[in-house]
């Protein structure tokens, strides 16, 4: 009796001590290069941002308008990226997608660029402090602004189907070209991004 | 004596991982603050007792409770953050780990991470779209009514079947749906949020959708909806103004309590007494008995949550507009009714997952009892006899203890949501929203001056906690 009670309470004593230290996991961190795609929870990553911003620009360079805009002008248009909405399900920090595509049209050399709303303003409180604080000769001009001839904007939605365990979730990026004279849309492109994210019900 | 030993750290360890603190108990100074709209002490005092009141497995409770004392503390931001990352965990803890589910067959249901009922998935997303438009944030406002709407139609896939059955058989006969039957998949809250948002984007079409799935939780969900809609569908598109929104809560969401429950065996039968004091002082008991290969003499406890509702004192809600009544807000969602239902349907589930493990546990905790006994009177000394006794002992204590019944439940979401529509003017008014209780008033609530515009949400939402 006394044999079977020790066995048992061993194996019991053993059972709660490997359950108990197998719950002792250490966190591990590793550096990756920024090309790197990884996705952990499904959701919009810095990734997708990165690889809609270059895929746009690269078929926003590739179409007719630029062509057009620089034989009949002979120089490079001057484009502003407005706003980006997030009509999707997730709080996408679309501001950064912004830059992404922001970065992507100056890094081309062939479009030139003006500050968006937000960095405008601050500019022309600054320019206008200027006006009674620095030296003369280093005065930023009034009215001396580059107009854009276009201006990009855009929205991100998402449609999400899911059971269980289980979604689907369809990123869609519009994005449009517009002429600022004319309101004419000279470009607009789609863009969707498909992810299948599983859950398992039960892992160790 | 090594067996001894053995059980004397089985003992410690049943005994240290099975005290779950009375949460109930250490909760009540928070509940207190809270109650009289002290929110900031109420968070001090969760952050000082935070490692008491919550156990690394309770990571969704913590930022729940944290999120929702934030919102009402008008500290929106930090609410958003606490709010957003009980989301994230309610998301992680979807998949059980194994682990956890192992040792809570040893021990009790407090050792698996709580991954958050339904409704509080939905209602942490409900507080935040408000704390957005608080935030002056429509559009992050917007994706949590898309998140939302991602949720119910998940939980509609899984429910609604059953429920649609219900609510499409008319007549005396038709099956009625009773509590522990209603799956929780559709709420007239969050649709009604849904409908203000995109009513204020001018998207009627969305709006009305909207509209058509707040009737039909209405419809479909009969016990948690009992009352009429107070929201009209004219409200969808507006023509003779712009309408106010208010949404108005009130009280204090359900808390669960254990009540102890006794097992007794016969030969090849376990009873189960259930013993619970009423009103009168009374102790009615209920039995229940089923067929088990087991000995007869075998007596344990052990316990099960109850839900306690903790309701709300307000009887009306007046609604204001520069000191002129503009009517009053009607019920829209028995958010409590919704958290008792839910806990209802899950009841019979912990029921026999605990009788289950406390009769195997507790069998086999007293046959390595009896036999602790026998090996010290066999051992033929007075020490050995005494630490024998004291062996079984400690067993029978440390099994009691570990069978504790999981009580652990957001405890800040209000009781109640009210809802009204004004029609006004574009213009600025001073909205005050008035609690009314039996004997008059109990809480005004001043919101200072609102812009009613034009493509706004024009939503208000006031919170009184009595």
């Amino acid at each position: 009796m006394i044999v079977r009670v020790k066995s048992t309470v061993f194996a019991t004593t053993l059972l709660v001590v490997l359950l108990i230290v197998s719950g002792c996991a250490t966190r591990t961190v590793t550096r990756t290069g920024l090309d790197e795609q990884i996705d952990l929870s499904g959701r919009w990553n810095d990734t997708d941002s990165r690889i809609v911003a270059r895929d746009m620009v690269d078929d926003a360079l590739n179409r007719p308008w630029l062509r057009n805009f620089q034989q009949a002008q002979s120089r490079a248009p001057v484009v502003l990226v407005g706003d980006v909405r997030n009509r999707s399900s997730e709080h996408i920090q679309t501001d950064i997608f912004i830059r992404n595509i922001e970065r992507e049209l100056i890094n081309s050399g062939q479009v030139r660029f003006v500050a968006g709303d937000a960095a405008r303003e601050a500019i022309r409180a600054e320019r206008l402090d200027q006006q009674t604080q620095a030296r003369p000769e280093t005065v930023a001009r009034l009215g001396a602004e580059t107009g854009a001839d276009f201006m990009m904007y855009g929205a991100v939605d998402s449609i999400t189907d899911a059971i269980e365990g289980q979604r689907v979730v369809t990123y869609q990026v519009d994005l449009q070209l517009v002429d600022m004279q004319s309101n004419e849309i000279v470009w607009l492109n789609t863009i969707e991004i498909r992810k299948l994210i599983a859950q398992p019900r039960a892992r160790w | 004596m090594r067996v001894r030993y053995c059980l004397l750290g089985l003992t410690v360890f049943f005994v240290s991982l099975g005290c779950t603190t009375t949460r109930n108990t250490l909760f009540l100074e928070i509940d207190t603050a809270a109650q009289r709209g002290d929110f900031d002490t109420a968070l001090v005092l969760m952050e000082q007792n935070e490692r008491t009141l919550f156990s690394d497995r309770d990571g969704v409770l913590l930022h729940l409770d944290r999120g929702m004392l934030l919102h009402f503390a008008g500290r929106h931001r930090e609410s958003v953050l606490e709010l957003q990352e009980a989301e994230r965990l309610i998301e992680e803890y979807f998949t059980l780990q194994l682990r956890q589910a192992a040792v809570s067959l040893l021990l009790n249901d407090t050792a698996m991470n709580y991954a958050g009922e339904d409704f509080e998935d939905i209602y942490l997303n409900v507080f935040n779209a408000l704390n957005f438009l608080a935030l002056n944030d429509p559009e992050a406002a917007f994706v949590e009514v898309r998140r939302i709407d991602n949720k119910l139609n998940l939980l509609e896939t899984k429910y609604r079947s059953l429920a649609a059955g219900f609510a499409a058989a008319d007549g005396f006969d038709a099956p009625q749906p009773t509590p522990g039957e209603t799956r929780f998949y559709n709420s007239a809250l969050a649709r009604y949020l849904a409908l203000v948002i995109y009513r204020s984007e001018g998207n009627v079409d969305s709006a009305r959708i909207s509209f058509e799935q707040m009737e039909n939780a209405f419809a479909e969900q009969p016990s948690l909806y009992p009352h009429p809609n107070p929201i009209a569908r004219k409200s969808i598109e507006p023509t003779d103004g712009i309408p106010l929104s208010v949404l108005a809560f009130s009280g204090r969401s359900p808390i669960k309590r254990a009540s102890t429950l006794r097992i007794r065996t016969e030969r090849n039968r376990v009873i189960v007494i259930v013993s619970q004091e009423d009103d009168m002082g009374l102790i009615p008991s209920a039995y229940l008995s089923f067929e088990f290969p087991v000995e007869a003499g075998y007596n344990f406890r052990f316990e099960l949550p109850r839900m306690e509702l903790r309701g709300s004192e307000v009887t009306r809600i007046r609604v204001l507009a520069d000191g002129r009544e503009l009517g009053e807000a009607q019920l829209l969602e028995d958010m409590q009714r919704i958290a008792y239902e839910t806990f209802q349907v899950s009841r019979p589930i912990v029921f026999v997952r605990s009788v289950v493990r406390a009769t195997l546990k507790g069998i086999a905790g007293q046959r390595a009892g009896r036999a602790m006994e026998e090996a010290g009177a066999a051992s033929g000394s007075a020490i050995g006899w005494l630490a024998g006794a004291i062996g079984a002992i400690a067993t029978d204590i440390a099994l009691d203890q570990s069978e504790q019944a999981d009580l652990r439940i957001s405890r800040f979401f209000p009781a109640f949501a009210h809802a009204g529509e004004w029609v006004l003017d574009p213009g600025t008014y001073r909205i005050e929203i008035e609690y009314l209780g039996p004997r008059g008033l109990l809480w005004r609530d001043d919101l200072g001056n609102i812009d009613v515009r034009p493509g706004s949400p024009n939503l208000v939402s006031s919170f009184f906690n009595g």
